[in-house]
């Protein structure tokens, strides 16, 4: 792997069951970029997407053969390696799903949800965190004095950036990012796609859309994916 | 047929029926207060006794409903206690670990289970009590425990569904989420699953609590009796409210005396309403708790 990518994706194939899902994905994404994955429903979009952080292992009737490597730390990890810490791992490349998915917890517990599983309790710090966090996502200002309040009472566009935000708290290497817009209004999407930019120094993306124009605006680098077959196309 | 007026019709006949539900439940409890009410009485509870004294167990009481309703709150209370802790368990085995041939037997044998009739149930309990009563002679027999234990087998099924399907049809992406923010199976299942189907969860336990509440079968055959007083012990015989209304009601002798058993209905249906808002608290107090808890930075 060259010390400049950050995931390579060698001869990959994903299987659910005996159905191929994924055939012979070779990828490559490199660090501070967003690299967009485009193509129609039911493509394996949201499949390849479980490869990068490993939750396709929840899945019982999953398999996964070929090569795929995520650069953390200047080490090479096996994302298929069958030992590999998923906790950690997760924790180091966050996801933003579909839907905003915030849990049924107060504002500040689900931005602080990442921390306490990795064994923090609240403290002036993990509170500071959040509101770093928050002020990241542009949010801090719509919801500093209702912290506490029920998340799932925020707007669909404040709660996806909720989500990132809850994503971001870990400081993670790699952010995936499913379709993070497609049930948001222009504005709400037009903070998301901003976001996204300004999150490039931070952190590499990896960023599935359905919307062309979308991906034209903000990714630096983009694939197709057409039955389960990857196409790269130049930006 | 046009489909708007299918849509019309069918959305009447759903309210027809909820209607009718309520007009029944409605009609029931109103006949069970008209037939029952002149007799809710300090006599219907303590009988002769000192309701002070039979309060604070210094004199039994044998002619009033006041053991019966000890012995029910008893009898429920110790059977929930005992399937409750199962029955999640079980359930969330079913819905979580369990795969394959394993998932399909236990699925099975669980279906099998909540299909016993209770009079079997209370059969099993009253060979198990013969069979203890010969090994221990004069220590154990028929008693509340046996009761509860027989109840708590009898609530499994509902409490072990219950569970499975609360937490089996928890939406993918939340059950995905705390997995990608790094949470291991079980931080995940205490964090988010089990909070996030409390009221599914709760739902169960009332199911299971009503159940409890109302069997007669199981209890009449592993050591209910007429006419016990307050049990001092749960390896003692007990009175229970649906026993007193089931006697009252197959030996009346004058109409005051059937009353007394429409009055009993009542009290029973007022206890397991408070066992049900009982649950709603808890259920209330958990969630806030867990969920919403304001943490001091």
């Amino acid at each position: 792997m060259n010390p400049r990518e950050k995931i390579r994706l060698s001869n990959l194939n994903f299987f659910y069951g005996k159905k191929p899902i994924l055939r012979d994905i070779c990828l490559t994404v490199y660090p501070g970029e967003i690299t967009a994955i485009c193509g129609p429903s039911g493509s394996g979009k949201s499949t390849l997407l479980t490869v990068f952080n490993a939750l396709w292992k929840d899945d019982e009737h999953a398999r996964v053969h070929g090569t795929a490597c995520l650069s953390l730390d200047g080490q090479h990890c096996n994302l298929l390696h069958p030992e590999i810490t998923l906790e950690t791992l997760r924790r180091r490349v966050g996801m933003v799903f579909q839907t905003p998915n915030p849990l049924p917890m107060s504002i500040q517990a689900n931005v602080a949800f990442p921390l306490k599983l990795a064994g923090e309790k609240m403290s002036p710090q993990v509170a500071g965190q959040v509101e770093n966090v928050l002020r990241r996502v542009h949010l801090w200002e719509e919801v500093k004095d209702r912290l506490h309040h029920d998340a799932r009472q925020l707007s669909g566009g404040q709660q996806q950036r909720l989500c990132m935000a809850r994503s971001l708290i870990l400081e993670p290497d790699v952010l995936l990012l499913d379709e993070p817009t497609s049930s948001l209004d222009p504005e709400a999407s037009q903070h998301i796609e901003a976001l996204m930019v300004e999150l490039k120094p931070l952190c590499t993306q990896i960023l599935i859309s359905h919307d062309p124009l979308q991906v034209q605006r903000i990714a630096d680098r983009h694939h197709f994916l057409h039955q389960g077959r990857l196409v790269t196309q130049p930006h | 047929m046009k489909p708007r007026r299918i849509d019309h019709l069918v959305a009447l006949f759903s309210h027809l029926c909820a209607l009718t539900l309520l007009l029944l439940m409605v009609t029931l409890v109103g006949y069970l207060l008209y037939r029952g009410h002149h007799t809710i009485d300090r006599e219907l509870f303590f009988g002769w006794a000192d309701p002070w004294q039979a309060l604070t167990f210094q004199r039994q009481v044998f002619d009033g409903l006041f053991p019966a309703l000890i012995g029910t709150t008893l009898l429920v209370g110790l059977a929930i206690l005992i399937a409750a802790p199962i029955g999640l368990a079980a359930g969330i085995y079913l819905a979580e670990y369990a795969r394959g041939t394993t998932r399909t037997v236990l699925n099975l044998l669980f279906d099998l289970l909540s299909a016993i009739p209770s009079i079997v149930i209370g059969l099993f309990g009253l060979a198990v009590a013969i069979v203890l009563h010969r090994w221990f002679p004069g220590r154990f027999g028929p008693c509340l425990l046996l009761s509860a234990l027989c109840l708590a087998l009898l609530v499994l099924p509902y409490l072990i569904r219950a569970t499975q399907n609360a937490l089996e049809s928890i939406d993918p992406q939340i059950r995905q989420s705390g997995r990608s923010m790094g949470a291991s199976k079980l931080q995940n299942l205490f964090y988010i699953l089990l909070p996030h189907r409390l009221p599914e969860l709760t739902s169960g336990l009332i199911l299971a609590i009503g159940r409890c509440a109302e069997d007669t079968a199981v209890i009449m055959l592993t050591g209910v009796v007429a006419t016990a007083g307050v049990p001092h012990s749960i390896l003692q015989n007990y009175e229970a409210i649906p026993f007193y209304i089931y006697t009252v009601a197959s030996q009346y002798t004058d109409a005051t005396e059937l009353n007394r058993g429409f009055s009993a209905a009542l009290i029973l249906i007022t206890l397991c309403c408070g066992l049900f808002l009982l649950a709603f608290f808890i259920q209330h107090h958990l969630q806030r708790r867990l969920l919403f808890r304001q943490e001091k930075p």
